[in-house]
């Protein structure tokens, strides 16, 4: 096995290791979650314009000559592998077309320099090999100036888990380059109308869209999921009973409850981020405001009170604030306030349409759907600075848009159309969003908030 | 048309009498024949065989509510329509919610929801929180015109539920609306 020629190096390479990071590894501050003003440190580091992206390349994986296992195992590997990876942000992949044959590992800096030749400074070599019922994947990541291996790292399971493997190797690989694993490993909730007319179900699936499941079987419409902060159960608005209610059910459909709040419409659910309270847009007499309510439906209080619309409540990570939308200046605008309703101020001032705030994890910065003229679009707000930078591009309308937890991508759905779809791009613009849904209409994505 | 029908109802259900209480002894007087402008029961027991046949309407039975399924009576109640990002009743829709405050102040039994829609401009949740605001607007006009408050539900779409699918200010102005559905009558 060609792996074996390296392995001296992979020896010492473990020994400098011994789990710390390799590269950036000088302890960095931490974004704290405790101000909305931090400055985010990671957004510079993963998504910063100027040349941090390392040049990767990946070669295909090698491994025995069997069909079914190439495409059972091998090819979902290696296509989930170059995938999250490609949309990382943190790597760009060199031209698989521009490939040297062989030459792995690279031995010395000959071989290096035809790898490097590729626009690559680093190489990521993957053997995959069947094991009784299972496989195993060994990974090694070959630093092609130094040839040297700073990461080897081998996963056992079983076939139908290997984009499981990849994720998970993708998720290290990212660690090692910016401290924080990758959240390929994550799921993002939807309301999808593919079951039948006039129905929509809140589904769940992988970020990358795989393994999309079934979550309510309300036969009505159940709309806008979020997550509770553990991930283990979502809370939606369902009109299951006529009148829309607030809805609670476990991530396996499980522990269906109804929240009983005596306010009408009771829209837009969000979790606190202690996962406590719900704040949601409730209806009095015609007239939406924002109100929280404990999740037994105790401890209902009303936080604004304003003849105008106020609408979709989002709660900041801290947990100390709401976004929200509201028409009181004239157009719809996201506004914030405290807990009690106080301290009330406009957040976003330009374009004739701004809706659906949603908080990075960090708090630092806001996703919003923005509209001057034309379509919606996904705009994010460093709340510092002020500074907006529109992330999504196209036609149809950009909606509803949620932070991966690690703050590196954002979801949305986008109208095409007659079809709406959800697609998943990076939270600094860059790269081109992916479709990931396709069956029937799929809407309002919510991803999980925690990175497992 | 209506004569003959009305007529072979009546032969039809006598025979259906006769044969229903062939196997039993006859007990008790038959019941008197119903007055002839009230065909109603007849209607029902020859509807699975005159299926095709369009249900016949009098000028008696089309003031009536009785005859009439929900969604035909729902059908009599005119959609209000908006302007755009507004819930506001324009003059059009004054009179239309007019004349369905008349018909609905004839038939008090009649209990209703008024379902509130947008076009599918704006956001998902902020059109919801529209769609309420327009629903209960309606309502509330009609409850200022004498209708009264109890008997009427609201419920909002928001733009889940389109009457019209184009993208064109055409479809927007039909799915701006605030439309009736009855439920009880």
């Amino acid at each position: 096995m060609k792996g074996v020629r390296g392995i001296g190096a992979l020896l010492a390479a473990a020994a400098l290791l011994s789990g710390a990071p390799l590269l950036g590894q000088a302890p960095r501050p931490v974004p704290t979650l405790s101000g909305v003003a931090q400055p985010a440190d990671i957004y510079t580091t993963i998504t910063g314009p100027t040349g941090a992206r390392r040049p990767l390349a990946i070669p295909m994986t090698i491994a025995p000559l069997q069909p079914e296992l190439q495409t059972k195992a091998v090819d979902p590997f290696y296509t989930t592998l170059s995938d999250d990876l490609a949309g990382s942000g943190v790597f760009v992949v060199a031209d698989p077309a521009l490939y040297p044959k062989g030459l792995r590992p690279p031995q010395n800096r000959e071989e290096g320099d035809a790898w490097k030749a590729t626009s690559a400074q680093f190489l990521l070599d993957t053997h995959l090999s069947p094991d009784g019922g299972n496989v195993v994947v060994e990974a090694m990541l070959w630093d092609l100036g130094t040839i040297k291996s700073i990461l080897h790292k081998t996963y056992t399971g079983e076939p139908r888990a290997a984009r499981r493997i990849a994720h998970t190797l993708a998720s290290d690989l990212v660690r090692q380059f910016t401290g924080k694993p990758g959240p390929f490993l994550t799921r993002i909730a939807f309301s999808s109308d593919r079951d039948e007319a006039r129905v929509k179900e809140v589904y769940t699936m992988d970020f990358d869209g795989e393994n999309q499941r079934r979550i309510t079987s309300s036969r009505t419409l159940s709309l806008a999921p979020d997550w509770s902060p553990d991930g283990t159960k979502l809370v939606y608005q369902s009109y299951e009973k006529d009148t829309p209610g607030l809805w609670l059910i476990g991530k396996d459909g499980a522990d269906k409850r109804q929240i009983p709040v005596p306010t009408q419409l009771n829209a837009s659910p969000s979790f606190s981020p202690d996962g406590k309270t719900i704040a949601f847009c409730g209806s009095v007499r015609g007239n939406t405001e924002i109100f929280t309510v404990q999740t037994d439906g105790s401890g209902l209080k009303r936080l604004t009170e304003n003849a105008a619309i106020d609408s979709t409540p989002r709660w900041s990570p801290n947990g100390r604030e709401l976004a929200f939308t509201s028409n009181r200046q004239g157009t719809p605008q996201i506004f914030m306030m405290d807990l009690e309703g106080a301290n009330v101020r406009r957040v976003t001032l330009a374009g004739n349409w701004n809706d659906e705030a949603a908080f990075s994890p960090d708090g630092g910065r806001l996703a919003f759907a923005c509209r001057n003229e034309g379509d919606f679009q996904i705009c994010v707000m460093d709340l510092l600075s002020g500074r907006t930078v529109q992330i999504s591009s196209g036609p149809g309308a950009h909606e509803a848009p949620t932070w991966s937890p690690d703050g590196s991508k954002i979801a949305w759905d986008v109208q095409r159309g007659s079809s709406t779809q959800i697609a998943v791009g990076n939270a600094d613009g860059s790269g081109t969003a992916r479709i990931v849904t396709s069956s029937g209409n799929n809407y309002s994505p919510s991803w999980v908030k925690t990175l497992e | 048309m209506k004569q003959s029908l009305k007529a072979l109802s009546i032969t039809l259900a006598a025979v259906a009498f006769v044969v229903a209480c062939s196997s039993k002894p006859p007990a008790a007087p038959p019941p008197a024949p119903t007055p002839a402008p009230v065909s109603t029961p007849t209607v029902v027991t020859i509807d699975p065989v005159a299926t095709p046949t369009p249900k016949p309407t009098s000028r008696v039975d089309a003031d009536s509510i009785a005859n009439r399924s929900m969604s035909e009576l729902s059908g009599m109640l005119k959609p209000a329509f908006f302007d755009y990002d507004k819930a506001d009743i324009r003059g059009d829709a004054r009179d239309v919610l007019a004349a369905d405050a008349t018909w609905l102040k004839k038939y008090p039994s009649v209990m209703f929801t008024i379902e509130g829609h947008s076009d599918e401009r704006g956001t998902a949740q902020y059109n919801l929180a529209l769609g309420d605001r327009r629903a209960n607007a309606a309502k509330d006009y009609l409850v200022s015109l004498g209708v009264d408050a109890s008997r009427i539900k609201s419920v909002s779409y928001g733009k889940e539920r389109p009457f019209a699918t184009g993208h064109d200010e055409d479809a927007w102005q039909k799915n701006r609306r605030a439309n009736f559905v009855v439920t009880a009558k």
